[in-house]
């Protein structure tokens, strides 16, 4: 018992400390990247973009519960699309972010817009009608709405193996981002692995029983999301051509559970 | 039967986009923006009307870009309303300008722009003030912040009294003609601003005047193309840190 708990401390203060170091790292390429207002949407798109993969890698870090094949993937796939944005905006950042932008209040605009059509239909409450004018008040302190037009296709004008295409990650791409796809999206192979179990009964013709089982934590899904934060630092540093002198997170995950 | 509203049904479609009906119309359009652009370069206006009044404003910018048209033929047709404008002017030159006519307007011109020369290396008119070092002083720092706080409501008085004096330089400059039934016709009426509805027609005029005369092509003889204004939002970044509320 007394060890159990030991060990619990310890999970604890490891993520604790993993958590930090992400924080760490973040803070260190903002430091040695500050903001150019020759192209502020540059700082502020890829810049988000990163604080995003270090938002990701430090929950799943927290949460040992996801730390699943049920859950893990879907954040994990989640990380793979913000390596490959991070990659493919880096190769040309000025037009690319602004394109990445453009698209996001086209769609912001078209969300609203259904949310009006939606609640015409009924009385809105004074909360529902606040928060649509601070969403249509974010709009347009960047884009007059009248003048936003709405990308119903891809917001890179390619598909996602395209872009890993051009920024060279195909591997990840095929590996990672496509795999864990089948989770994000409930695909066929993934829930007939997981929320399926074979009945071993020959007169049931050994039919698959849905099921929603418990999962033991499984620490490599911790692993793949350090890995992730690890590479795209790797790649946004490369790419911006910056070099920073600070202690890796994945580094001392690995020292210390090995 | 279908009877589910089209949201957005007023854009066309084309391919995957949806165009919105005055993009549709008028093509997309180069857009200026007042908060990256026109608040660094109108910002030595802000200053001088800040500090004398809109009326005593008026007429040093009007004396002192008097003189700068009249220094030389090329600068006979130009717009001195953004700031950015004046770095093709050699700095001695700028500064002998000023200092021939101290008494008039030449020394509450450099009261009014002390600030920038004290916490803004790089503004285009810093070469109106001699070699000597100008002590910092936070005040000024504070004055130009609350300017800017103030001026990225475009409509605020303050805002709209210095959009009005660049139009005025226009005017001034003999640069623009406006047909007599027009709004900004009625230029003189911004005075009242906002208390009247003709003064409000007239502020609406101005900012939509600005906006092409800041933009892109033969008319846009306000755009400097200077530096001046990412310098000014960077140096920002250098002299205090951010705040977050909450």
């Amino acid at each position: 018992m007394a060890d159990a708990e030991k060990e619990k401390i310890d999970l604890e203060s490891l993520l604790t400390n993993y958590g930090a170091r992400v924080e760490c790292e973040l803070n260190a390429r903002l430091e040695a990247w500050p903001p150019d207002f020759a192209c502020i949407h540059v700082h502020e798109v890829v810049g988000s973009m990163l604080a995003r993969q270090a938002t990701l890698a430090k929950q799943i870090a927290m949460v040992p519960l996801l730390w699943n094949g049920h859950t893990a993937p879907i954040l994990l796939r989640a990380m793979a699309d913000v390596y490959i944005n991070i990659a493919w905006l880096l190769i040309d950042p000025s037009e690319r972010c602004q394109r990445f932008i453009s698209y996001g209040l086209g769609q912001a605009k078209l969300e609203l817009e259904h949310q009006r059509a939606e609640r015409a239909k009924r009385e809105l409450t004074p909360e529902n009608s606040a928060m649509m004018d601070a969403y249509e008040r974010w709009i347009e302190t960047q884009r007059a709405c009248f003048l936003q037009d709405v990308d119903l296709g891809r917001w890179a004008g390619l598909s996602v193996r395209q872009m890993a295409e051009e920024a060279e990650c195909i591997d990840f791409y095929n590996l990672v981002y496509t795999p864990f796809s089948a989770c994000a999206h409930s695909m066929w192979h993934h829930i007939g692995k997981y929320n399926l179990r074979r009945c071993t009964n020959p007169l049931h013709r050994y039919h698959g029983r849905p099921v929603s089982p418990e999962s033991e934590p499984d620490l490599h899904y911790l692993l793949l999301a350090a890995k992730y934060w690890a590479k795209t630092l790797g790649t946004f540093d490369t790419r911006v051509g910056i070099e920073v002198a600070c202690e890796s997170a994945r580094d001392a995950l690995l020292a210390a559970i090995s | 039967m279908n009877t589910r509203k089209t949201v957005l049904a007023d854009h066309i479609r084309v391919k995957s986009k949806l165009i919105t009906p005055f993009n549709n119309t008028c093509g997309p359009i180069q857009d200026v923006s007042w908060t990256n652009t026109m608040i660094p370069e109108l910002l030595w206006i802000a200053l001088v009307q800040d500090k004398f009044g809109i009326r005593r404003g008026v007429e040093i910018i009007t004396e002192f870009t008097h003189d700068v048209r009249a220094s030389h033929s090329d600068r006979a047709n130009t717009v001195w309303a953004a700031a950015g404008k004046f770095e093709v002017i050699p700095r001695d030159e700028l500064r002998h300008l000023v200092d021939a006519k101290a008494t008039a307007y030449g020394n509450d011109l450099r009261a009014a722009l002390q600030p920038l020369a004290t916490w803004y290396p790089e503004h285009p008119l810093n070469s109106i003030f001699g070699p000597k070092q100008i002590p910092a002083a936070h005040a000024d720092l504070a004055q130009v912040r609350a300017i800017v706080a103030e001026y990225f409501d475009r409509s605020s008085y303050a805002a709209t009294m210095t959009q009005a004096t660049a139009i005025w330089l226009v005017f001034d400059a003999d640069r623009l003609k406006v047909a007599a039934h027009s709004s900004l016709a009625q230029f003189p009426s911004i005075e009242e601003y906002p208390e009247t509805e003709l003064s409000r027609t007239v502020a609406a005029s101005i900012r939509a005047t600005l906006n092409v005369l800041f933009g892109f092509g033969e008319a846009a003889m306000l755009t400097s193309g200077s530096k001046w204004p990412v310098a000014f939002w960077n140096q920002g970044l250098k002299l205090e840190p951010c705040e977050f509320n909450g």
